[in-house]
């Protein structure tokens, strides 16, 4: 143990922990890239959208109201919004908004 | 005609001759088409849950295209509007926002409770105006403070009321912005008054009190059998007849009636004692089936009705009211009521709005304050601020989308009147009732002509004496 430091050993078991896991982990993680662009930039696009403050206030109303709201008064919401929402009715990640849990 | 302000005396005497052959007359009472326009009002959904910011933002963004219009028609149609965001300094601009009124009086929860001011309890007031309070106007995304306001000035304005003001953001102070001169939303477009053939009553009371020391029984009584027809000659009552709607506006029962001591008392005192209200609601039910048995009465909740207490107060429950229930003249409405009787738009409130803009500026007239409302476009503008309103979120009821005929508010100390002309062609007929407890008078107004005269019922029924009378003496 004397000549060897924990990073050499580190190192060489990261190297063979990684280099196995890189193929194995590149296969799952390609097919979870697959899927996760989808769900972080639907993510992001939908909290762009409550932090928009021309539409007003987001707190305590679902996003399909707030998106109606915006478009009633001719603010011109962007239309992918309301299709993410009403894709999803049943999850509340995006139905409403990003401070709903907060109780405020 | 006897319901104008200048009555004809035709057949005097009638009474004192004899009833003769002549058959007994009966004359039937006109009938109205009345549609309830007041649904905006009723709150079917209770979520507290959420904040007024909504319904900041959907006045605001509701008011804002018709005070672009109104200001570029004011003033030159070229001049950039402007959010706050965009104020560039030194720029001539418009700006439309909320006026908020900063009142360093205005009771504050936060003041009360903090320690530094060791909880010193603020004095009780009935007006919370200072000389150092600040108007500032806010828009979507920020505030700034209004200075040099010239009409504009704290005094005549409350928070909540929505204006477009022109005038720049000076260079040398920035965060100020000021104002050159200010511009409220046109009055909106009035759908014009049918012309009606005959004249057409009704009738504005409001203020009955029932249950508390100021109830006037007797008065009531008398005006209960004047509207139903059966005080007066064969003229009074065919007059009487054409009352088409009774409109009560609020505070039917009285303060006193709200009394909570018995929540506080011992029980052993109050066991036998029911509530105030529940005398004064029988008293009022028996009042409303009279008038109900031959004419159509909408009663409004007020502030010392058993109704909620924020804005808009929804209907007295027909629990309440066993036996006028059964008749389907009478109806239970919301406060504040917008009605259509024969094609004229009536809309009025029982007075809270007009109260709490008399506390919070320096406007002792309830009829200056009731044609300013009418001119900022909005029922309530300091809801909900100072007055409690129920947090809407998909529109604000109080914004005057139409213009109404009568605008009418209860509860008032005096009883005033004024034909309001509005820019467009408008006709608006203004109207404070008063409070029948200590005026003993109520509002009838001709739909035809828009007429309005006062009813008042004097009794003056001599104080009991103390001695006997002469009679075995």
């Amino acid at each position: 143990m004397a000549s060897k430091t924990i990073t050499n050993v580190y190192k060489q078991s990261k190297r063979n922990r990684t280099s196995v896991k890189v193929e194995g982990k590149s296969e799952s993680t390609k097919v979870q890239e697959a899927s996760s662009p989808s769900i972080r930039t639907d993510d992001e696009i939908l909290r762009d959208f409550d932090l928009a403050l021309e539409y007003g206030p987001c707190i305590g109303i679902s996003r399909l109201e707030r998106w109606q709201r915006a478009d009633k008064h001719g603010l011109s919401p962007p239309t992918e919004v309301k299709d993410m929402v009403i894709k999803h009715p049943d999850n509340v990640a995006y139905t409403h908004s990003l401070w709903d849990d907060y109780n405020i | 005609m006897i319901y104008t302000g200048k009555p004809e005396a035709s057949n005097v005497g009638q009474f004192m001759s004899e009833g003769g052959e002549e058959a007994m007359e009966t004359y039937e009472r006109v009938e109205c088409e009345v549609t309830d326009q007041s649904s905006r009002f009723l709150v079917k959904k209770r979520d507290f849950g959420r904040q007024y910011a909504h319904l900041y933002a959907e006045r605001l963004w509701t008011s804002r295209p018709k005070l672009i219009k109104a200001a570029k028609a004011k003033w030159d149609a070229d001049l950039p509007v402007c959010k706050l965001h965009e104020l560039q300094s030194d720029t001539r601009c418009i700006v439309v926002g909320t006026l908020f009124k900063h009142m360093e009086l205005k009771p504050n929860i936060l003041k009360e409770i903090s320690e530094d001011h060791n909880l010193m309890p603020q004095p009780i007031r009935t007006r919370f105006t200072d000389d150092s309070d600040k108007l500032i106007l806010e828009d979507e995304l920020q505030r700034i403070i209004l200075i040099g306001h010239g009409e504009l000035s704290c005094p005549n304005i409350v928070t909540g009321v929505i204006v477009a003001v022109l005038g720049r953001e000076p260079d040398e102070d920035r965060g100020k912005f000021v104002v050159e001169d200010y511009c409220l939303q046109a009055l909106p477009e009035q759908v014009p008054r049918p012309s009606l053939t005959e004249d057409r009553y009704i009738v504005l009371v409001s203020g009955l009190e029932l249950g508390g020391p100021d109830e006037r029984l007797f008065s009531l009584q008398l005006m209960v059998d004047l509207l139903t027809g059966q005080l007066g000659d064969g003229d009074q009552q065919r007059d009487s007849a054409r009352i088409a709607r009774i409109i009560i506006a609020g505070n039917s029962l009285s303060r006193s009636t709200q009394d909570r001591d018995s929540l506080s008392k011992a029980k052993y005192l109050t066991k036998k004692s029911s509530a105030g209200s529940v005398e004064a609601m029988k008293n009022l039910d028996d009042i409303m089936f009279q008038l109900s048995g031959n004419v159509d009465v909408a009663l409004m909740a007020g502030e010392f009705d058993p109704s909620n207490h924020i804005l808009p107060q929804q209907p007295l429950h027909r629990c309440m009211f066993p036996q006028s229930a059964v008749n389907t003249t009478f109806v239970s409405v919301t406060n504040p009521h917008d009605c259509s009787v024969d094609g004229v738009r009536i809309l009025g409130t029982s007075g809270q709005p007009v109260d709490d803009i008399k506390r919070y500026s320096d406007i002792d007239d309830s009829m200056d304050i009731l044609e300013k409302t009418l001119e900022w476009g909005h029922l309530a503008p300091t809801a909900p601020d100072t007055l409690s309103c129920y947090p809407f979120y998909g529109q604000d009821p109080f914004l005057l989308e139409e213009c109404p005929h009568i605008y009418f508010v209860g509860n008032q100390p005096e009883f005033k009147h004024k034909l309001h002309k509005g820019p467009g062609g408008q006709e608006v007929l203004l109207v404070t009732v008063p409070r029948f407890c200590q005026t003993s008078t109520a509002v009838m107004v001709n739909l035809s002509t828009l007429e309005c005269t006062p009813l008042t019922f004097h009794a003056k029924l001599p104080a009991a004496s103390s001695s006997s009378p002469e009679v075995d003496k």
